[in-house]
């Protein structure tokens, strides 16, 4: 039983290692086939992606949004939701920051960048509520909502960045510049790296407390859990999960608002390149711990990254790197599975009868 | 057992361990050809083990089976069909959608042209020979429980199952339908089949059986002749320890009326009157039992009353207070009611939760357990700790997730949450559904110490000699109303039978 129980406590990181070390394995497989070696390929790219300046600067750009956004996945998983959304919300928030951005004026950064930031957070947050209240009130699979709505979203900043909001004489679909004053400023001199990260890990630290330490995170977890159960204590499950989708659309939100006020500066049409899908996989390779998924966007971050200089400098397609991640997610189902399958022989034991 | 009588089933020396955990200890046993055979014994005992092993779903480690004197391997429940050994489980295996002849066709070997009608005729038959009488071409879904029972069996039966294993079949079924469901056994038995009979209820096997297997934990304690023995005798065996059969209470004497309920009105999910009408007073110190089939009401009077469910009308009375339109949080926060829902996995605990976070499930916004907004992970720790000791919960540490204990432990921490802070209204569902002797015991203590100390407690139970036992007034439940509130020093078994299964008889006598 002791083994069992030091095993049990050390499955939550030892599962995702185990996940990424295969993916890596097999996505080795897959260079070869390309026809290079794939140690000096791994290398080019975890050596631009980590140990240099401007490439770890780079995997800090990328781990921005990838961060925000899949802790908002986490949250909403925490509360037994799959928030599929992560995607739609990343425009909102985006649109919400870009409107403060240019059409407010005259504030010092001090508080034109919190107004943005708050209203990128509001914007994800509808998004991330509409589900919520579907599934709170009326019941409707928010896996379907969350994943329509990303669509909807997509096509509403379509419209906006190639009408009302274009930029005059634009040559593609993109928005005048925000205001300067609510621009995020670059924490890494000479690099593209802003302050987008620590807000990633201000939200992840401030996640820790409310499920470590405070009643609402206790909460959460319990309608996650047994929403049943939850109910018969009391707990109004129904607000516990609009809430909790609100936070996961706000946290998107907050991805696509420091994508908007650090990176590009204005709202471009496809700003995101899928962060809000690699979210999922990340929230779900880290299995409801948030140093997982820390390391995990890290290292989503770290390959999209130095991908590009691996295609560059080792002419290995970019789609190897997208390889590894979906092969990480396959990995992890398949992990889950072992883990299940262990754990009935567990459960048999005690209550076989 | 006498020499001479062929042992149609016989089984010796099985053994079958998970892990470190032996769950059937070389099990011995032999059942004749055309007897019914009880096998008796705690949750835990090992019976559903061994069951599990006749039909194929596990495999022994040793021992070997035997039918009619030949050795056979059940490999798998396929094999266990073709070799004539049928299983009823608790749950019924049934589609609701399909009609009792589909039901029963279903997974019979394939032929190229169903020929329905043909087969309807066939079980028609087949249901009169053996005295079940079923319309073959009504939806399972539309039948009512004990009816759906009659299914499974004659989908055994249709296999050519020789041997009959039953589950815990009683279960789901009203006195009067147990009586009938007994006489069809009996006959079956009479035709030569072979019947085990596995259950924990000691009169159902006593008056049923002709020998009795007790298990206790993973073995054989004690093969006896059923006429012989006593369900003193059998309780010891099981238990290993000599049980109470009767609790000393002291008689009921306050006149504080706790809760009075007025004509209540309550909807099910499907938004039909499940509770019709219902009026009663509850004093302090006093058990109201509420008898009755399951589904007659109990889940949605006791939800209304906890607040998980509005009331449609009528009015709920809590101390002189109407509490009719409190929300549950409110009636969790300002009043004190311990509700003990009826099924303790799905309503009553978060099984991945470990025993301390799930005792704080109703107080974790409030002192001790949030000060200021934070949880205060000492009080929270000390007071598992506590609750572990004073409520036996055999658990090394209030960290353990809840889904490693038993049943009758997992109880004992719903208990330890739902009677904390003296609640002066305690709604139990079924507190003991599901739990061996030892735990039902201790439940029933813990209700009955509450009582003493002057709580108010509605018992809802489906269990007949148990409501009789822990009542002070029983009121029967029937299609949502209360059909009659009786005496519990009064009311015999009879009486209260028929009138749960709606007959008007019951309601002449006092």
């Amino acid at each position: 039983m002791k083994a069992n129980q030091i095993l049990r406590s050390i499955t939550p990181v030892l599962s995702p290692l185990f996940a990424i070390s295969s993916a890596l394995l097999v996505g080795a497989g897959l260079i070869a086939l390309a026809g290079v070696n794939p140690i000096a390929a791994y290398s080019v790219l975890f050596r631009e992606a980590l140990a240099n300046y401007y490439g770890f600067g780079t995997t800090l750009t990328k781990t921005a949004p990838l961060l925000l956004t899949s802790l908002g996945v986490f949250v909403a998983l925490k509360a037994g939701q799959f928030n599929i959304g992560g995607e739609g919300q990343i425009y909102m928030g985006g649109l919400g920051s870009v409107l403060v951005g240019l059409y407010v004026h005259g504030l010092p950064a001090l508080i034109h960048v919190p107004l943005a930031l708050l209203s990128g957070f509001l914007f994800g947050a509808i998004w991330g509520l509409i589900p919520g209240y579907l599934k709170a009130i009326r019941g409707i699979n928010e896996v379907i909502t969350t994943l329509l709505l990303n669509y909807i979203a997509l096509n509403l900043i379509n419209y906006l960045v190639s009408n009302p909001l274009i930029e005059p004489g634009a040559p593609s679909p993109y928005s005048p510049t925000i205001a300067t004053s609510a621009q995020l400023p670059i924490i890494l001199p000479q690099t593209q790296t802003h302050a987008g990260i620590l807000i990633g890990f201000a939200a992840t630290i401030v996640l820790w407390i409310v499920f470590q330490r405070l009643p609402l995170g206790y909460q959460v977890e319990a309608v996650g859990q047994n929403p049943i159960a939850a109910r018969y204590a009391g707990i109004s499950v129904e607000r516990t999960i609009m809430l909790v989708m609100a936070t996961a659309g706000g946290l998107a939100g907050l991805a696509g608002a420091g994508e908007v006020m650090g990176l590009k500066y204005r709202l471009f049409d496809q700003f995101s390149p899928g962060y809000g899908f690699d979210a999922i996989a990340i929230a779900f390779l880290s299995r409801g711990n948030l140093v997982g998924v820390v390391m995990t966007s890290l290292f989503f971050g770290a390959l999209r990254s130095g991908a590009n200089v691996m295609q560059r400098s080792a002419g290995v397609p970019v789609t190897v790197v997208y390889a590894i991640q979906g092969l990480a997610v396959l990995f992890i189902a398949i992990g889950l599975a072992l883990e299940k399958r262990f754990a009935i022989r567990q459960s048999s034991v005690i209550t076989s009868g | 057992m006498r020499d001479g009588e062929t042992a149609y089933l016989r089984l010796e020396g099985i053994t079958k361990r998970f892990g470190n955990f032996v769950a059937n200890d070389s099990i011995n046993l032999k059942v004749n050809a055309g007897s019914i055979h009880g096998l008796l014994g705690e949750n835990g005992a090992g019976k559903t083990t061994l069951m599990n092993i006749l039909c194929g779903l596990y495999q022994p480690e040793a021992g070997q089976i035997y039918l009619h004197d030949r050795a056979v391997q059940i490999t798998s429940p396929k094999v266990a069909i073709a070799q004539g050994i049928g299983m009823i489980h608790q749950h019924f295996m049934l589609v609701p959608q399909l009609t009792v002849t589909e039901n029963i066709i279903l997974g019979s070997p394939l032929t190229l042209r169903l020929n329905l009608k043909q087969k309807s005729r066939e079980i028609l038959v087949m249901s009169e020979r053996y005295g079940l009488s079923i319309d073959p071409l009504a939806k399972v879904g539309d039948l009512p429980v004990g009816t759906q029972q009659r299914v499974e069996i004659l989908k055994a039966l249709y296999r050519q199952a020789k041997v009959l294993i039953l589950d815990e079949p009683t279960a789901v079924l009203t006195p009067p339908e147990v009586q009938g469901f007994f006489k069809v056994l009996r006959q079956l038995a009479a035709a030569n089949h072979t019947i085990l009979f596995i259950s924990h209820k000691l009169d159902e096997i006593l008056s049923l059986c002709d020998h009795i297997t007790v298990l206790r934990r993973g073995r054989v304690v004690g093969t006896m002749i059923a006429h012989n023995s006593t369900r003193q005798d059998l309780a010891r065996l099981m238990v290993g320890r000599d049980v109470l059969f009767h609790l000393e209470k002291a008689a009921q004497s306050s006149d504080h009326i706790v809760l009075e309920v007025q004509n209540l009105q309550v909807r099910d999910d499907r938004h039909l009157n499940a509770v019709q009408n219902v009026s009663f007073t509850l004093k302090a110190g006093e058990i109201l039992g509420v008898a009755g089939v399951d589904g007659n009401g109990q889940r949605e009077l006791a939800d209304a009353i906890a607040g998980l469910r509005p009331a449609t009308a009528g009015e709920l009375i809590l101390n002189g207070q109407i509490i009719t339109r409190w929300t549950m949080q409110q009636r969790i926060k300002r009043l004190k009611i311990g509700y003990i829902p009826e099924d303790r996995q799905k309503m009553g605990l978060i099984l991945r939760f470990s025993i301390a976070r799930n005792l704080i499930l109703k107080g974790f916004q409030q002192l001790p357990f949030c000060r200021n907004g934070w949880l205060q992970r000492g009080a929270i720790a000390h007071h598992a700790t506590q609750a572990i000791q004073s409520f036996d919960i055999r658990a090394t540490s209030g960290k353990l997730r809840v889904s490693q204990l038993s049943g009758g432990n997992q109880q004992k921490v719903v208990l330890a949450r739902e009677l904390s802070g003296d609640p002066t209204l305690i709604v139990a569902m079924q507190p003991t559904r599901g739990l061996d002797v030892g735990a039902t015991e201790y439940v029933q203590q813990a209700l009955l110490t509450e009582r003493q100390r002057g709580a108010a407690i509605l018992y809802i139970s489906t269990e007949l000699e148990e409501i009789m036992m822990m009542s002070d007034r029983i009121a029967v439940l029937y299609e949502g109303r209360f059909v009659a509130i009786l005496d519990a020093a009064t009311a015999t078994v009879e009486q209260l039978g028929l009138l749960m299964a709606g007959s008007p008889a019951g309601r002449l006598s006092p």
